[in-house]
């Protein structure tokens, strides 16, 4: 009876312990205002854990996301896509040097104040200047940067190796501490409006306010970084209050509460199918125009992404002052196809057969993507067969390899702030021509475009080589796609950014 | 006895073989995997180097040979030293000790409430199915057949619905490091733990059921009834304690398999454990990192199983007298 008695209480004091630590009707740790320390807070959910909270050795554009609020460059992202002063206060450039001015009065996270030798620093590191520090070594700055001197007490001269007027968009790398290099993940430290004050891989980061930053400041004073890998889970704490914004996609927006605004955003990636141009059935250029006209992109767009950019290179509408709209050069033409595959001694007995790569580790929209494009081609003389490969295979065996032995593979490319760098993927000298694309016209323009600060040569030299991806029939374009914004209606101020950055010091709680 | 530490340690050794063997034939390359399709091409050479892969961080630098890099692992291996991850740029060691004590509190947790509520279920029904309640015994045979094979990734929305959108009692991911406190700790795991726990209580209950049911036909059970034992220190004394073989069996594996990451579990919840790090190092082809998760889990089965086999022989005089 004792013994009886002695094992219902300490049942009755475990039941007790799981009540009382149960949470009431409101979830717990979610946005909205610590009462006790009168601090806002937001809750964002991202689905990839950051590959590296160094900022200059940070790749994945997740990353970026988020990091861009802790750490800044000379420049920034504008919210029009330009390069707008960040750091540098403003400079002067005749595209061998860069004189900056550094602006004053800059604090990093640590009280400390930036210096012009901490630009030297940062920019030497990343230029494997730095003997015992070679970890966030670029090629592109070691060979594109010549020296990096102060030389005036506000004043940075940065001396390139080679003329070169698309080095602007370089400036965006970050600005550490001097000597910060070897502790940066231990101990970060950077100058943005949010700082870093806590990261736990897998689970996520806390970022709060900088008070003395030197530009506008934030509005919300802690924000919550968590790591929902399972959209399912990420959607369900949404509903219960614990996320106030995320990112979300077209095939599971509908299952967003109605708490939530969505704000409908390019993803400036534009896709595509890439094509083997050197060899097999693609390296003949009318099976490329023949692929184009098979297509019927606004059907894509209307089936699977509705409101979506249909593109016809690199540069979406986020960048109109060098796109060229050519999506009308291809209309959808079944016969017109079918010629061009005559011409090139394909028929209906003889397709043209070849192998469509696709990534459903990168994702598995894709698959919808690939579905929609085969029942088009089925309808000509192109015979495809959709392969589901993993993209790091793709990478480690054909994109690694010289010889590059596929026929077709649909991906896309994330946006980048200057053109080049994207229309420098078809140069003939880049190992990462994928395309295998090889023009002397288009090469000569890249390096115009390289020799030249006049903003209308290169709109005319840009407008030239997206005339020659579409008249040579370099891939397949689709479409821009777009993902949207979930924001709690109790928030608002989102703004969409050219590059992959959520901005949060924009957002504010709504009264 | 020995003979069985011998084995382990050998055990242990093919693991090792096999896991690195498995990794050299995939052809992803984990450097590519981390820089992306416009790799920096100083960057990588530097990281191949850092990981051991080249000679030397020049671009174009030899390789080292697989078998050089296995006994560079094994060794590593003996010093408690499980590399570097090429995903997390930390080392496994740090990675797994933070990680380590997410699972293993949820295993834990799990572990308990299987045990506690599955052996007392399991003893219950058997005790009433004995005494001629068959309907009862099959409504018990349905209910845990529907407990193992509902999937546990639905199960888990279920009770998230449930528990945290219905009513409101836990946040969906309400997860809190150990940091936290013990109690925020326990309090984000109560979910995590019951999802684990359905199919565990359920596997448990059918084992002991029938590990029990087989012993109560017997004839010692018979004669301790003719000589008035009472029911209760017949169930409890000599059955259960008759029964625990098989039992102990499952429990061992049970364990085995939470505490080597309840991969699912940890996804849906976003628990930052040892199966979502597998996950994460399987989709970034970070071999160095699930090279070390697989150390430690193939670690854990041998050491768990060897474990059992010496409660065998607690538990079973005649196992120790033929051992």
């Amino acid at each position: 009876m004792k013994k009886k008695l002695i094992v219902v209480l300490c049942l009755a004091m475990a039941l007790s312990l799981v009540l009382a630590g149960c949470t009431p009707k409101t979830p717990a740790n979610q946005g909205g205002n610590d009462p006790v320390a009168e601090k806002t807070q937001l809750t964002a959910s991202v689905t990839a854990d950051f590959d590296s909270i160094d900022p200059q050795i940070m790749l994945a554009s997740d990353t970026d996301r988020i990091m861009y609020n802790v750490y800044e460059g000379l420049a920034k992202c504008g919210k029009d896509g330009n390069v707008a002063p960040g750091l540098a206060e403003s400079w002067t450039f005749d595209g061998n040097t860069f004189v900056f001015k550094i602006r004053q009065g800059v604090k990093f996270h640590d009280g400390s104040e930036l210096t012009p030798e901490d630009v030297v620093y940062s920019f030497n590191r990343m230029c494997g200047k730095i003997a015992d520090d070679q970890s966030a070594v670029k090629q592109n700055l070691q060979e594109g940067i010549a020296s990096v001197e102060k030389t005036g007490d506000w004043e940075v001269t940065m001396k390139l190796a080679s003329t070169n007027t698309a080095f602007e968009s370089n400036l965006l790398v970050s600005i550490i501490k001097e000597g910060a290099g070897p502790t940066i993940v231990a101990n970060p430290n950077g100058t943005g409006p949010y700082k870093l004050v806590s990261y736990e891989p897998g689970v996520g980061c806390t970022l709060e306010k900088h008070e003395d930053y030197w530009g506008e400041k934030a509005n919300i004073d802690v924000i919550n970084v968590k790591i929902y890998s399972d959209t399912t889970a990420s959607l369900l704490a949404m509903q219960n209050g614990e996320i106030q914004m995320a990112g979300v996609t077209e095939s599971n927006k509908e299952m967003v509460p109605s708490t939530f605004n969505m704000e409908m955003m390019s993803n400036n990636t534009p896709i595509l199918v890439q094509v083997n141009c050197k060899e097999g059935v693609f390296s003949d250029v009318r099976v490329r125009q023949a692929l184009n006209y098979a297509t019927d992109q606004q059907a894509l767009i209307d089936a699977l992404v509705p409101g979506a950019e249909w593109v016809s290179g690199y540069l979406t509408k986020l960048q109109t002052f060098y796109q060229k709209d050519n999506t009308k050069m291809y209309p959808h033409d079944i016969a017109k196809a079918n010629e061009l595959l005559a011409a090139a001694g394909y028929n209906e007995s003889n397709k043209c057969a070849f192998d469509l790569m696709w990534f459903s580790n990168l994702s598995n929209w894709y698959e919808s993507v690939c579905l929609v494009l085969k029942d088009q081609w089925d309808k000509t003389n192109f015979a495809v067969n959709l392969v589901d490969t993993d993209w790091s295979t793709f990478l480690s065996t054909v994109y690694s390899n010289p010889e590059r032995k596929f026929d077709a593979a649909l991906f896309g490319y994330t946006g980048k702030l200057d053109p080049y760098s994207q229309f420098r993927r078809l140069q003939s000298t880049n190992k990462a021509n994928i395309m295998m694309f090889s023009t002397p016209e288009y090469d000569d323009l890249l390096n115009q475009i390289m020799n030249t600060t006049d903003s209308s040569v290169k709109q005319k030299a840009y407008y030239r080589m997206q005339d020659i991806i579409a008249e040579e029939a370099v891939g397949v374009w689709l479409l821009d796609n777009y993902s949207y914004i979930a924001l709690d209606k109790n928030y608002t101020g989102y703004t969409p950014y050219v590059i992959t950055f959520w901005d949060f010091s924009t957002i504010k709680k709504v009264n | 006895m020995v003979k069985r530490i011998l084995y382990s340690i050998l055990t242990f050794f093919l693991v090792t073989v096999l896991i690195f063997g498995l990794f050299l034939l995939m052809p992803q390359d984990p450097i590519k995997m981390k820089l992306g399709d416009e790799a920096d091409p100083v960057f990588e050479a530097a990281l191949r180097y850092k990981h051991g892969f080249t000679v030397s961080p020049e671009i174009g630098a030899a390789e080292v040979p697989p078998v050089t890099r296995y006994f560079r692992w094994l060794s590593g291996l003996f010093r408690l030293d499980l590399g570097t991850s090429i995903r997390y740029d930390k080392s496994v060691n740090e990675l797994l000790s933070t990680r380590l004590p997410n699972t293993v509190g949820l295993a834990i947790f799990s572990f308990i409430i299987d045990v506690i509520l599955g052996i007392a279920l399991g003893v219950f029904v058997a005790k009433v199915t004995n005494s001629g309640h068959y309907t009862f015994g099959a409504i018990i045979n349905i209910l845990t057949q529907i407990g193992i094979a509902i999937p546990v990734f639905f199960a888990s929305i279920l009770w998230i619905l449930l528990i945290c959108i219905k009513l409101k009692w836990l946040p969906v991911t309400g997860f809190k490091p150990l940091e936290a406190g013990l109690g925020p700790f326990l309090k984000g795991l109560i979910l995590p733990a019951i999802s684990i726990s359905v199919g565990g209580i359920s596997l448990i209950v059918r084992y002991v059921r029938n590990a029990m049911t087989e012993e109560l036909a017997s004839d010692y059970v018979r004669c301790a009834r003719s000589k008035g034992v009472s029911e209760r220190r017949i169930l409890y004394r000599h059955v259960l304690r008759n029964s625990l073989i098989p039992i102990v069996t499952i429990l061992g594996m049970r364990l085995a398999s939470i505490i080597t990451g309840s991969i699912v579990i940890e996804q849906v919840y976003s628990v930052p454990g040892i199966g979502t790090l597998m996950i994460s190092g399987i989709n970034s082809g970070d071999c160095i990192l699930v090279q070390g998760i697989c150390v430690y889990i193939a670690t854990v089965v041998i050491v768990t199983y060897l474990v059992l086999d010496l409660l065998y022989m607690v538990i079973d005089p005649r196992i120790r007298v033929k051992a």
